[in-house]
C-alpha cells in the first residue's frame, strides 16, 4: 500500500467519523466532486456503518425483550376456527338462523356451563423463554398440565409467589372447583395488583362468576375488561358476550 | 430496580433520536404494544414465537427510522407500531407462501387506524440480509464497530474495553473491519444497490 493510498483511507476515515476539520475537510470535499470513486468509496463505507449501527439496535432489542418476556404474560390466543369453504359457511349461516330463531321463540335459557365452555380456553405458559429455570413446584406441576396435583399440595398462602398463587386458581378452575379458583384469583390480585397476572386473573374471575351464576361480579369484571382498551383481555369480552351474560342474569331471577 | 415509566409520543421519540433513557423506553414500549400487537399475530395464524420475532423486528425498524429522522411523529406511535406490525407479519406469511396469506382477509382491530407503511416494508428483505452479513463479522470487528459506531465510545475508552496495545492500533483494526464489511455487503451489488436507498435515499 503507497503513501497515497494510505492518505485516501486515512482522509476517508476522518470524515467518515466527523473528525475532519477545517482546510483538510475543504480540501477533501474538493477532492470528492474530482473523484466519483472517491464519493462512492464513502457511500459503500457509510452503509457498513449503518449496517453496524442497526446491528446494535438488534442486539439491544434482543436482550430487552428477553428481560420483557419474563415480565409480561404470555397473550391469550383465540380457539383455533375451523376453515370452511363457501357453500358450508352458507348452510351454517342457515342452521345459525334457525337456531337463532327457535331460541327466540321458546326463549329457551342460556346456561352458565354453556357460557363458560364457550369463553373459557386453558392458560398457558410460555415455552420459548429459553433456559429460564422454572423455580416453583407449582410451575413445574403446571407446566406437566398436573392440576389435579396441584390443587393437593399443601398450600399455604404465604409461601407462593404471585405466579404461583395464579397457576394455583387456574388449576383449581380446570379441577372444576371454582369457589377455590375464585379465592386463589383474588388472592393473586391482593398480592400484587398490578402484576403480570392481573389482566388473566379479572378474566378468570369474570368466567368462574358466570359459572357459579354470580352474575353480578361476573359482569363487573366483563365492564371492566372491556371499558379498558390496554387490558390484554380486552379484545375477549364482546357485547355480545356481555349480553348474553345480562341474558343469563335475567333468566335467573 | 426498575420503574414502569411512562413517556408520551414525543418523549419517547427524543429518548430515542438522543439514545437517553432508551432502555426504559423500549421497556415501556413493550409494556404499552407487546400485547395489541402480538395478539395481532398470534390471531392470524402465527405462533407465540412470530409474535415476538415480528415485535422485535418492529420496534428495531422504528427505532431506526426515529434515529435517521424518517418517523417525525405525522401518526401517533401506536397507529405506527401496529401498521409495521401488521404489514410485517403480512409481508412474513406472503414470504412464506401461506395459503392463509391468500385464502384469508385479515382484519383490522376495531377502531385501530393505520397508516402507510408499505416503504418502510419494502426494506424489510434488505435490512434483515444486511443484518444476517453483519453476523458473519468476527467478534472481534464486531465489538470493535459496535462500541464505536453504536457505544459512540472513544478510542481511549474502547481501549480500556478490549486487548489491543494502544489507540493507533484499534483504530487500524477498525478500519480494517469496516473495510471488510464493506467488501462483504459490496459482494451482493443488488443488495450494497438496495442499502444506498435505505440508508441514502
Amino acid at each position: 500500500m503507497d503513501n497515497s493510498t494510505n492518505d485516501r483511507e486515512r482522509l476517508l476515515l476522518l470524515y467518515l467519523d466527523g473528525e475532519l476539520k477545517g482546510d483538510e475537510e475543504e480540501m477533501f470535499l474538493q477532492r470528492m466532486k474530482d473523484e466519483p470513486s472517491l464519493k462512492e468509496e464513502l457511500d459503500h463505507l457509510r452503509i457498513a456503518r449503518e449496517s453496524v449501527r442497526l446491528l446494535g439496535i438488534k442486539n439491544k432489542v434482543g436482550s430487552i425483550h428477553r428481560e420483557m418476556m419474563n415480565e409480561l404474560p404470555e397473550v391469550p390466543q383465540r380457539k383455533p376456527v375451523r376453515k370452511l369453504v363457501s357453500y358450508t359457511l352458507a348452510a351454517a349461516a342457515v342452521l345459525f338462523a334457525i337456531f337463532i330463531g327457535i331460541r327466540t321463540y321458546t326463549n329457551s335459557s342460556i346456561s352458565s356451563g354453556q357460557l363458560y365452555t364457550d369463553h373459557f380456553f386453558s392458560y398457558e405458559l410460555s415455552t420459548s423463554r429459553g433456559g429460564e429455570p422454572i423455580s416453583s413446584p407449582v410451575e413445574q406441576l403446571y407446566r406437566q398440565k398436573n392440576y389435579k396435583a396441584i390443587t393437593t399440595l399443601p398450600l399455604s398462602e404465604d409461601s407462593l409467589d404471585v405466579k404461583s398463587k395464579f397457576l394455583t386458581g387456574i388449576s383449581f378452575m380446570e379441577t372444576g372447583d371454582f369457589a377455590k379458583a375464585d379465592l386463589w384469583l383474588k388472592k393473586c390480585l391482593t398480592a400484587d395488583n398490578s402484576s403480570v397476572y392481573k389482566d388473566a386473573s379479572e378474566y378468570y374471575l369474570a368466567l368462574a362468576g358466570i359459572h357459579e351464576k354470580k352474575y353480578d361480579e361476573a359482569l363487573e369484571w366483563l365492564h371492566k375488561i372491556q371499558g379498558d382498551p390496554r387490558h390484554l383481555y380486552h379484545s375477549k369480552v364482546s357485547d355480545h358476550f356481555i349480553q348474553e351474560v345480562e341474558r343469563a342474569k335475567e333468566l335467573k331471577k | 430496580m426498575d420503574t414502569n415509566s411512562s413517556y408520551s409520543d414525543n418523549e419517547l421519540i427524543t429518548n430515542i433520536k438522543t439514545g437517553r433513557l432508551m432502555d426504559e423506553s423500549i421497556k415501556m414500549v413493550y409494556r404499552q404494544y407487546f400485547g395489541l400487537l402480538s395478539s395481532y399475530v398470534i390471531n392470524n395464524s402465527g405462533s407465540q414465537q412470530d409474535a415476538e420475532d415480528i415485535f422485535q423486528e418492529v420496534i428495531v425498524s422504528f427505532i431506526d427510522l426515529v434515529q435517521r429522522a424518517k418517523f417525525r411523529g405525522e401518526s401517533s406511535v401506536k397507529t405506527f407500531l401496529y401498521s409495521m406490525n401488521r404489514n410485517t407479519w403480512l409481508n412474513e406469511l406472503k414470504r412464506r407462501g401461506r395459503s392463509e396469506f391468500r385464502e384469508r382477509k385479515f382484519e383490522l382491530v376495531r377502531g385501530d387506524e393505520e397508516v402507510d407503511v408499505s416503504h418502510f416494508i419494502a426494506d424489510r428483505e434488505a435490512k434483515n440480509e444486511v443484518l444476517s452479513v453483519v453476523a458473519r463479522l468476527g467478534e472481534a470487528c464486531k465489538k470493535i464497530l459496535l462500541l464505536f459506531y453504536y457505544e459512540n465510545m472513544g478510542m481511549k475508552e474502547i481501549l480500556e474495553n478490549t486487548d489491543y496495545e494502544n489507540e493507533q492500533v484499534v483504530r487500524n483494526k477498525k478500519y480494517k473491519c469496516l473495510k471488510q464489511l464493506e467488501h462483504m455487503i459490496n459482494q451482493n451489488p443488488a443488495l450494497m444497490n438496495s442499502l444506498k436507498n435505505i440508508f441514502h435515499g
